[in-house]
C-alpha cells in the first residue's frame, strides 16, 4: 500500500527482481556475491553490496541473510537450492579465497539439502580438492557435517561409509562420523565406537573431551541393561575408555546404588543412562566383568552420594547376587562414601 | 544526567541553515552531497539511512562538519547507484575515528549492560571488520573463538548441531563458556568500523530473559522468549540459537575498566543496520538510543518503543573472559521479520523524503541551493 505522503517512487527491490530469476540467475548471482563477499580485497562497503540488488550487513554471515531474503520470494529457495547444488559441483580451488567460498557453500548446503550435493561432495573428498586448502581440516569437517545431511539418501550414506575406508579418512572425522552415524541409525553405536577407538584416541588422548558426545551417543542409545551388556562383553575396559565413559562431572555413564529386593534387599551398583538403570546382578560366569565395574566405581573417588534407585521389572530374579558376603562387598568398596552412606 | 539535546545548542545553532555566504566550495560540497543522497534514495536500504541522517542532524547528535568532511573526501560521484552505497559505506568506516561516538552527554547506567549475539558468531565463518587501509591481518575472517580452540572443539564434537534438547543445549552451553574461558581470539569484539551494541539490564531486560538457560536445572526453552527478545532489539535473527553475554560489572565500571568509548548511537555507527532508527526523533532528553519494536513481521506496530540501546567500541579478550557471563536465550524461530520497505515507510512516518534530502544539504552544505526540480 502506497503511504500516505508519497517518499517517491519504489527503488529498486531485491524481491521484485528476483521474483524473475531462474536457476542459472540464482547461480550466477550466488557465484559472483560469494567471490566479491570474500575477495581479499573486499571492503565493508563491496560485501554490502555483493549480492545486489540486495543490500546486506557486511558484518553478519551472508548465507543466513541470503536465505531469509530469498524465502520471502515464492519459490526462490528451491530454484537457490538447485543453484546452490551447481555452485558446489563446480567449486575449484584455485583462487585465493576458494577456501572461504566453499565454507559458505557448505553451509548453504547444509542449509539446503538435496540429492544433486552428493556428488559433490564425493568430488571434495575423493579428488583431494580439500589437500590444499589452508584451512583443510575445518572444511573436511565441515564437508562431512554436510554429507550427515544427506545421509538418510541411499547415495549420502554410500558416501559416508566409502569415506571411512578412504585414503582421505583422517582420525579427526571419527567423532563426527560416528555420532551422525549412530544417530541417523545407520551402524550401532558400540560396534562404531570399536571400530573409532584408536582414531577417537588420537583425537582426544586423555578422554576427557570426548565426553559430550559419549554422553550424547549414549543418552540416545537410552537402555542401560542394552548398554551394560555391551560393556560386558569387551574383553577389557581400558583406561582410555573409562575415563571417556565414567569420568567427568557429568560422566556418559554414571553408578547408583540400589537394592535387590529378592535377596534381603543387599544393595548392589547399577549403571545408569539418564533415568534408566540397570542393575549388577552377580553372576558366577560373568564375576570377573561385573567386578570391573566395582572397580571403576571405586577409582571415581568421593563423589557426592547418589540417591538410592529401585531397580526396574525386568531385572532377571535368578541373577542376584549371592556370591559375596557382606564383608568381601566393604572389603572390595574400602574407602567409597556410597556405600558406606547406605550402613 | 545532562540533558543531550541541551549539550549541543552551540553546534546547532552554529550550523543552522542559510549561516554564512555563499561559497564556492559549499556549493561544489552541496552539489555531491545532494547527488549522494539522490542515489540513496533509489535504494530500498537507502532510504531508511537517509531518514536516519536527517533525525540525526536534527537533533543535533550528528554534527554537520562531520558530514562535510565525509562528503568532501567521497571519490567524484559514480554513475552506478551500488558503487556509490559502497564507497559511502568504506569511507563511513575509514573515517571512524573522526566520525564515531560524537554523539554528546553518553547514557549512565549504575547496572550491568547485555549484548545479543547470534551463536554463529563465535566460530563460524563471518565477515572479517576491516576498512578502508586496514591492517591486512584484519581480513581474516571473523571469529570470537580462534581457530585452534573451534578445530579441536569440532574434532571432538563437543557440540551437537542442531541442537534438539537439553542435554545438547548443556554442551552448547558449556562449550561456548569454555570458549569464553580459554578459547578466544586475540581480537575480542569490536574492530576498526564495527561497534559494539548493548542494552542496560533493567527491570524489563530480566522480565525478557528471565527464562534464559544457564544450565542443567533450567528446561529446554521455549522459542517465544528468544523471539521476543529480537523484536525488542529489532534484530533480523531467524533460525538461530540467540545467546546473551551479560556484564558482571557495572556499565561505568567496565568502562573505566577497560578504557572503553561509549555513547548512544547514530545512523553512522549503525549504518549497516537495516532496523536502526535514531532516537530520539525530537527534542526529548533520552540520552540512550531505542531501537525499532518489530514483531509479526510488522514494524514499530505492537509496541512504540524498542529497547534502550548504546554502543561501546571494543570489548578485550580479557574482558570479556572475566567479566562477561553466557546464556543462552532461546531458539529464534522462522519469525517473520519486516521488509525494509516497511521499516522505511515507519521511519518516514508521513514526511517528504525529497524535503528531507534538501534539509540535509542545506544543513551541511549551508550555502548551497539544493535542486529542488
Amino acid at each position: 500500500m502506497q503511504a500516505e505522503y508519497d517518499i517517491g517512487p519504489e527503488p529498486e527491490n531485491f524481491a521484485g527482481a528476483a521474483a524473475h530469476w531462474d536457476t542459472a540467475k540464482f547461480g550466477s548471482w550466488i557465484r559472483a556475491g560469494l567471490d566479491s563477499w570474500f575477495h581479499p580485497r573486499a571492503t565493508a562497503g563491496l560485501r554490502a553490496v555483493a549480492f545486489r540488488p540486495l543490500v546486506l550487513n557486511p558484518d553478519r554471515d551472508p548465507i543466513t541473510q541470503l536465505v531469509d531474503s530469498v524465502e520471502a520470494i515464492p519459490g526462490g529457495l528451491e530454484r537457490v537450492r538447485d543453484a546452490a547444488a551447481e555452485a558446489l559441483a563446480t567449486w575449484t580451488g584455485y583462487s585465493a579465497n576458494a577456501g572461504e567460498v566453499l565454507d559458505a557453500l557448505l553451509r548453504l548446503a547444509k542449509r539446503l539439502p538435496t540429492a544433486a550435493h552428493v556428488p559433490a561432495l564425493r568430488r571434495l573428498f575423493f579428488d583431494g580438492h580439500l589437500n590444499d586448502q589452508p584451512r583443510k581440516e575445518l572444511l573436511a569437517l565441515q564437508a562431512l557435517e554436510t554429507a550427515l545431511e544427506h545421509v538418510s539418501l541411499g547415495d549420502g550414506e554410500r558416501l559416508l561409509r566409502d569415506l571411512r575406508r578412504a585414503a582421505c579418512w583422517r582420525p579427526y572425522l571419527a567423532a563426527t562420523w560416528l555420532e551422525g552415524m549412530a544417530r541417523a541409525d545407520k551402524i550401532d553405536w558400540f560396534e562404531g565406537l570399536r571400530a573409532l577407538r584408536g582414531d577417537l584416541e588420537q583425537v582426544d588422548p586423555e578422554g576427557v573431551d570426548l565426553r559430550p558426545m559419549m554422553r550424547r551417543m549414549l543418552t540416545r542409545a537410552g537402555d542401560a541393561y542394552e548398554v551394560l551388556q555391551r560393556l560386558k562383553s569387551l574383553n577389557t575396559l581400558d583406561p582410555w575408555l573409562e575415563r571417556a565413559l565414567f569420568g567427568g562431572e557429568r560422566p556418559a555413564l554414571d553408578f547408583t546404588w540400589t537394592r535387590v529386593l529378592t535377596d534381603k534387599n543387599k544393595p548392589v551398583l547399577a549403571l545408569v543412562i539418564g533415568e534408566d538403570i540397570a542393575p549388577l546382578y552377580d553372576d558366577p560366569d560373568e564375576r570377573d566383568r561385573i567386578d570391573r565395574f566395582y572397580e571403576i566405581n571405586s577409582r571415581r573417588g568421593l563423589g557426592p552420594v547418589k540417591r538410592e534407585r529401585t531397580p526396574p521389572s525386568r531385572a532377571p530374579e535368578t541373577r542376584v547376587r549371592r556370591g559375596r558376603s557382606p564383608e568381601q562387598l566393604r572389603k572390595m568398596l574400602l574407602g567409597d562414601a556410597e556405600f558406606c552412606a547406605l550402613h | 544526567m545532562p540533558s543531550e539535546a541541551g549539550a549541543a545548542v552551540h553546534t546547532e545553532t552554529a550550523m543552522a541553515p542559510g549561516a554564512g555566504g555563499s561559497h564556492p566550495a559549499a556549493d561544489v560540497l552541496g552539489t555531491k552531497l545532494n547527488f549522494l543522497l539522490e542515489n540513496l534514495k533509489e535504494l530500498e536500504a537507502g532510504r531508511a539511512r537517509i531518514v536516519n541522517l536527517f533525525d540525526g542532524l536534527k537533533a543535533t547528535h550528528v554534527c554537520p562538519d562531520h558530514v562535510r568532511q565525509l562528503v568532501a573526501a567521497l571519490p567524484p560521484p559514480q554513475s552506478d547507484t551500488w558503487e556509490i552505497y559502497r564507497d559511502l559505506l568504506d569511507h563511513i568506516r575509514g573515517f571512524h575515528q573522526t566520525l564515531y561516538f560524537r554523539r554528546p552527554s553518553p547514557p549512565v547506567w549504575d547496572r550491568p549492560i547485555a549484548l545479543v549475539v547470534e551463536r554463529s558468531l563465535f566460530d563460524q565463518e563471518s565477515p572479517p571488520s576491516n576498512e578502508v587501509n586496514a591492517d591486512p591481518s584484519a581480513k581474516k575472517p571473523f571469529r570470537l573463538f580462534s581457530e585452534q580452540y573451534i578445530r579441536a572443539a569440532k574434532s571432538q564434537r563437543r557440540v551437537q548441531e542442531p541442537v534438539t534438547n537439553k542435554t545438547e543445549l548443556v554442551d552448547l552451553l558449556e562449550y561456548l563458556r569454555e570458549g569464553l574461558r580459554n578459547g578466544l581470539a586475540d581480537r575480542g569484539l569490536g574492530a576498526a568500523g564495527r561497534v559494539v551494541f548493548f542494552t542496560p539490564v533493567d527491570t524489563l531486560w530480566e522480565e525478557l530473559t528471565a527464562a534464559r538457560f544457564r544450565g542443567d536445572s533450567n528446561p529446554f526453552p521455549d522459542p517465544g522468549p528468544a523471539n521476543r527478545v529480537c523484536d525488542f532489539l529489532g534484530l533480523p535473527y531467524r533460525n538461530c540459537w540467540l545467546v546473551e553475554l551479560r556484564s558482571r560489572s557495572k556499565l561505568g565500571d567496565l568502562v573505566e575498566q577497560g578504557k572503553l568509548t561509549l555513547a548512544a548511537p547514530t545512523v553512522i555507527e549503525a549504518w549497516a543496520h537495516d532496523y536502526f532508527r535514531h532516537w530520539p526523533r525530537e527534542d526529548a532528553a533520552d540520552p540512550w538510543g531505542r531501537t525499532l519494536h518489530v514483531g509479526d513481521g510488522l514494524v514499530g506496530r505492537a509496541e512504540s518503543e524498542g529497547r534502550p540501546e548504546a554502543i561501546v567500541d571494543h570489548l578485550s579478550p580479557t574482558l570479556l573472559s572475566a567479566d562477561f557471563e553466557v546464556s543462552i536465550l532461546g531458539r529464534v524461530t522462522a519469525r517473520q521479520i519486516p521488509m525494509q520497505k516497511d521499516v522505511n515507510e515507519f521511519l518516514t512516518s508521513k514526511r517528504e523524503l525529497t524535503v528531507m534530502v534538501q534539509e540535509i544539504v542545506a544543513r551541511v552544505a549551508p550555502s548551497c541551493r539544493p535542486n529542488t526540480t
